[in-house]
């Protein structure tokens, strides 16, 4: 049965403004909105929006004027790309579910130490874009000034590596560059990279577009050739010349990253601590294990060319999911870990979990140095 | 790093792949992968900012370097900014080219250059040469 507008009140109609918010969803409401009335919610309110199985929480501007009827909601410009929704659609709106792990950010600024899994669920809630511009802010805050120990920052740092897309290169090793910046016109990437990549080394590297300065590394790339590729695109490039220097906002790394740093540079507050993550974020992404042929062609069998896989996927690595283990932990299983696990010891050599499985296998099996380039 | 050269031999290794072009090579091999190389844009306007008296190239103010470039339309222009031409410890005499001013509306371009006229002091000079 299709619903109207005016059968269920908490259904409005989309009207398009073209406001422009930058990252935050921000949704627009006249004060005098039956909507907004019933449900008691007023400038600055959370308000959890939903489309077509798509739903996104959006913070509340309320509009006087003539601008939208009663009846009528707005969103920024971000808030339509993520519900994917077009102008003069209905659209649901609520009272967001309560954000539990704003508690942890509490916590953290009371000084407590804080869990793998409390870290894990601000980091998630961050992603799914539940925090405000506000909210965000106090994480960031409550995460700067060296208030994290060396537990808490790998836990930060694995949460927010988790969350993101990951590339797998069939061999090793993957080296890789950064720079903490700082000087305008300084670009070092890309005089280093073609120097790395001209000895035989492979050095997929991503850079990002300015924010606050005058050009990031890939604003400068951008004049002499194009950097908005995407991951199979990367990979072409990565395999035929063993590196790129491409924009990393292009391929979503480190989504949690993304959102941080909307809020980090307004606030010119860059902690080591976010820095440490921030940057590891993005590097572990690129995957620095080795394969041996015989398990990519098994990977390349059963994940298709690519090889490469989101974490919210239902299929794992097979690391992850030791084979014909249904049950196996959803935690990322180094290849000792996986061994001890099935029962079978680790293997001196061993380069890659299915190795343990077989002897044959592992004699295919080739070391990350006999792979390099002969120079 | 990647373990393939003894410690202590990276830099003479890398000094021979730059100076042999094969560096070059790679980049511009990276960029045809990438979709193709292309000649960076030229900005409409120009401005060369001369030096007004002569000394040595002592120091830049970075963040206000920096703030000119953005003034001028960096980086939604791609093709806006400043390019120097004397870095430090060049000797300049009054009239020599210390920086140009690329921006791609009159607007901005006047906009940067009136910034850096209220802070001179962005390119400090030592001595009167």
């Amino acid at each position: 049965m299709p619903r109207h507008a005016h059968q269920d009140p908490n259904i409005l109609r989309l009207n398009r403004l073209g406001i422009d918010t930058y990252r935050e969803p921000v949704i627009y409401m006249t004060a005098d909105c039956p909507v907004c009335r019933s449900e008691g919610w007023t400038a600055e309110a959370r308000i959890q929006l939903s489309y077509n199985g798509r739903s996104i929480i959006a913070t509340l501007n309320v509009v006087t004027g003539s601008l939208l009827t009663p009846e009528e909601v707005d969103l920024s410009e971000i808030g339509w790309q993520m519900l994917g929704a077009r102008d003069g659609d209905l659209v649901s709106l609520e009272h967001p579910p309560p954000l539990e792990s704003l508690s942890h950010i509490r916590a953290k600024v009371f000084g407590h130490r804080l869990s793998d899994s409390a870290i894990k669920s601000v980091v998630s809630d961050i992603v799914d874009g539940r925090y405000s511009a506000i909210e965000l802010a106090a994480f960031v805050t409550a995460f700067a000034g060296g208030r994290l120990d060396l537990d808490e920052l790998v836990a930060l740092t694995r949460a927010m590596t988790s969350t993101g897309e990951r590339l797998y290169w069939g061999h090793a090793p993957i080296v890789d560059k950064h720079c903490v910046g700082g000087l305008p016109g300084n670009r070092t990437t890309m005089i280093i990279v073609p120097i790395v990549a001209a000895y035989g080394l492979t050095m997929p590297k991503t850079s990002s577009r300015a924010i606050t300065s005058p050009a990031g590394t890939a604003d400068t790339m951008e004049t002499v050739a194009p950097v908005t590729l995407d991951v199979s695109a990367i990979r072409r490039v990565v395999e035929r010349e063993g590196a790129c220097i491409v924009w990393g906002g292009a391929v979503q790394l480190s989504p949690a990253d993304d959102v941080i740093i909307s809020v980090e540079r307004p606030l010119d507050l860059d902690s080591h601590e976010q820095m440490v993550a921030s940057i590891l974020s993005k590097k572990l992404a690129p995957d620095r294990r080795t394969w041996c042929s015989t398990c990519r062609s098994v990977r390349r069998r059963r994940y298709g060319p690519s090889r490469q896989r989101t974490r919210s996927s239902a299929c794992f690595a097979p690391w992850e999911r030791p084979l014909g283990c249904k049950s196996a932990s959803r935690e990322p299983m180094a290849a000792n870990r996986w061994a001890a696990a099935s029962g079978r010891r680790s293997k001196r050599g061993t380069c890659c979990p299915f190795c343990a499985e077989s002897r044959r296998r592992q004699q295919i099996c080739a070391t990350a140095r006999s792979r390099l380039p002969a120079k | 790093m990647g373990g393939t050269t003894p410690i202590r031999t990276g830099k003479a290794l890398a000094e021979r792949l730059l100076e042999s072009g094969a560096a070059l090579e790679k980049f511009e091999a990276i960029c045809q992968a990438q979709g193709g190389m292309r000649e960076p844009a030229r900005a409409r306007h120009i401005h060369v900012v001369d030096a007004t008296r002569a000394g040595v190239v002592a120091a830049f103010d970075n963040r206000r370097l920096a703030r000119i470039a953005k003034l001028a339309g960096a980086p939604r222009a791609p093709a806006a900014g400043l390019e120097l031409h004397a870095p430090l410890g060049t000797k300049l005499s009054p009239g020599d080219p210390v920086l140009t001013i690329h921006a791609e509306t009159p607007g901005e371009l006047d906009y940067a250059r009136a910034y850096l006229r209220a802070n001179p002091q962005i390119i400090s000079l030592d001595g009167s040469g």
